[in-house]
């Protein structure tokens, strides 16, 4: 297994659209890194330059201690599970898994092992003569995992694997390929759009938008603290509810004016223009007291929890809560919102995350 | 659905049945004339009026053809220029095809224009250039004569094609194969070619259909009466002052024969081939 490093990687595709800038990256031995974004950030464009299906524009990359820019994929040792699977049709699932070692010209009765214990591995032992055709969704990603396994490759690459699966399948994939890559070992990058994936796989995310690097934390130094607005946004579902403020010194602390609402906090922040964010699984509703004065819109229960989302009574800006599910208020209700101070976040112009320092006096609305 | 409306569907049927069997006569017409007569004895082949069933049938053409005329040579002959053409069109055109479907190029677009045009010319207008070249190369005389001008006629067809199947081949394909450690040549054997079967069967009946019924080119870069094919053989039976018009037809049939096991046995590969890409599934 290996080391998987990405130096300063840039993609300028033809009319100078840039697709990946600067990426500095290091995927440790035996890591699974998840690569998550929204469409266009350069996720995929990142996984195709590490298999060696896309030209590196400037930078270095190296697997093991070799530099790969001008290896071809099939000299890389690694293997890549497609978002289509690309299981070859006029080929059985044996032939298809085993394709790769026939081309190495491996001894056969290795390739056959080799096969009969992925396919174990898998619970596919029973499809091997079958056809991609004659198989479900779930079947197929099974395959193109085990092409994938036989190999036994320095890297694993999976470009969106999951995202063809109804979501009951793709919960128990995903449970699945972090058992496989947990007993192989293999470094792992893992490219998504889905949070979800992102948050439950990964040791760490690694985070893109527009081409550019915005976090690489584990999961929840991802969520507790967001690098800048953009990954505060992304991650989290709801979204992180976000407020223009305006912050004056106060004797008690930091005055925040806003169209949601006017409050103090007993935090440290220097006045000026802040977005001012929290979660929606953070907001209580408050009997009394409370900082957003809203008015119940719509109640949406999802069985756990309850989703309140609510137009705030200063400026009707919409607000999500989380809710217990045994809290259901009647649309039009008049509820004040509460949060504590260890929950909130603050970014600056830039969007970029400030730290928020408690003061030791006590807050009031 | 209605009494009358299962009126008007039947009739309707009735109707597209009648019009499909009335072409279908029209077309195979020809062929039972030329089939029927080689049953026919000389004369009758020419009566006035003209008999549909021939009146006292004979097969003594089947059995003089073989001794009386080269049929057996002329069809080895036609089977060597036919698969020459083949091998020699599908090595240049699966290449063209499918660097043309798989890359972006400057000039692509132009060069893709350039061998349809190709198309535009008969053979005929051509012939007398061609002479030029086939003589200047030595090539006179050779089978490779007809099979280098049969296979450039039959080029653009197949490039063009080859092109839009190659097309229809998922790229993620290709790419896995590269990463399970395929070379490109052994991406296009492997996996490509084997997906597009069925526009290389329809690719290789065309061609070998044109190649095997070539006259004019025979006709004017082969003298070697040991290197006719069957459409020059027919023509050489082809009298100044008689031609034995039954032997002429019973060669003919010969010819088709093999052509036909062809199609039997390729049907299902070319209709696919055909239609292939036509529509978004």
């Amino acid at each position: 297994m290996s080391k998987v490093r990405l130096s300063n990687v840039s993609k300028v595709y033809e009319d100078d659209i840039l697709a990946v800038e600067d990426l500095d990256l290091t995927v440790e031995d035996s890591e699974f890194v998840v690569v998550v974004g929204p469409s266009g950030c350069g996720k995929s464009t990142t996984l195709r330059m590490v298999a060696g299906l896309e030209t590196v524009s400037r930078g270095e990359i190296s697997i093991g201690e070799t530099v790969v820019n001008d290896v071809r994929p099939q000299d890389r040792n690694i293997a890549m599970v497609f978002q289509s699977y690309a299981l070859y049709p006029h080929m059985s699932v044996r032939e298809n898994m085993s394709f790769g070692l026939r081309l190495a010209g491996d001894d056969a009765d290795d390739i056959q092992r080799r096969v009969d214990d992925a396919a174990e591995m898998l619970e596919i032992s029973e499809l091997l003569d079958d056809y991609p055709k004659q198989l479900s969704g779930g079947q197929q990603q099974r395959v193109a995992l085990g092409r994938a396994i036989v190999r036994d490759p320095e890297v694993f690459l999976m470009d969106e694997p999951l995202s063809n699966l109804d979501a009951k399948l793709r919960t128990q994939m995903r449970t699945e390929i972090q058992r496989i890559q947990e007993s192989l070992g293999v470094t792992t990058i893992y490219v998504t759009h889905d949070q979800t994936e992102a948050m439950t796989m990964a040791d760490r995310i690694v985070i893109l938008n527009d081409g550019k690097l915005q976090q690489v934390a584990p999961p929840e130094e991802c969520y507790d603290e967001p690098n800048n607005e953009f990954v505060a946004g992304f991650i989290g579902s709801p979204s992180m509810n976000f407020f223009d403020v305006t912050v004056t010194k106060s004797n008690r602390g930091a005055h925040f004016e806003s169209p949601a609402g006017e409050f103090t906090l007993g935090i440290d922040v220097p006045p000026g223009e802040y977005t001012f964010g929290v979660r929606p699984e953070d907001l209580t509703a408050e009997r009394e007291g409370g900082y957003i004065d809203t008015i119940v819109d719509v109640v949406e229960p999802v069985g756990s929890d309850n989703f309140l989302y609510l137009k705030t009574t200063r400026s009707t800006s919409e607000v999500i809560a989380r809710v217990e599910s045994d809290f259901r208020p009647e649309v039009g209700d008049e509820i004040a919102l509460g949060f504590d101070i260890e929950d909130i976040h603050l970014f600056d112009a830039d969007g970029e995350r400030m730290p928020v320092t408690e003061l030791q006096m006590t807050d009031s609305a | 659905m209605t009494m009358a409306g299962h009126d008007r569907s039947g009739l309707r049927r009735v109707r597209v049945y009648g019009v499909l069997i009335a072409l279908l006569g029209i077309m195979m017409f020809p062929f039972y004339a030329m089939f029927s007569s080689t049953f026919k004895p000389e004369s009758e082949i020419f009566s006035a009026p003209a008999t549909l069933v021939p009146s006292d049938p004979s097969i003594s053409a089947y059995l003089d053809v073989w001794t009386q005329t080269d049929v057996v040579l002329w069809i080895a002959n036609s089977f060597v220029i036919s698969l020459g053409t083949v091998v020699l069109t599908l090595l240049l055109a699966i290449p063209a095809a499918y660097s043309c479907a798989r890359n972006d190029f400057v000039g692509k677009r132009t060069f893709l224009l350039a061998v349809l045009v190709v198309q535009m010319f008969a053979p005929v207008v051509l012939i007398v250039g061609l002479f030029d070249v086939i003589t200047q190369f030595g090539l006179f005389n050779t089978y490779l004569a007809v099979i280098i001008p049969a296979a450039a006629f039959t080029l653009p067809f197949n490039i063009w094609m080859l092109y839009g199947y190659f097309k229809t081949v998922p790229v993620a394909l290709e790419e896995s194969a590269r990463i399970d450690g395929a070379s490109q040549l052994q991406v296009l054997t492997k996996i490509v070619l084997p997906l597009t079967k069925p526009a290389l069967v329809a690719s290789i009946t065309y061609t070998f259909l044109y190649a095997w019924n070539r006259l004019l080119f025979v006709l004017t870069f082969l003298t070697d009466s040991g290197k006719y094919n069957i459409p020059r053989g027919v023509f050489s039976m082809v009298g100044a002052l008689q031609t034995d018009w039954r032997m002429m037809l019973t060669v003919s049939v010969i010819g088709i024969i093999p052509l036909l096991i062809l199609f039997a046995f390729l049907e299902q590969y070319i209709v696919a081939g055909m239609t292939a890409g036509a529509v978004k599934e």
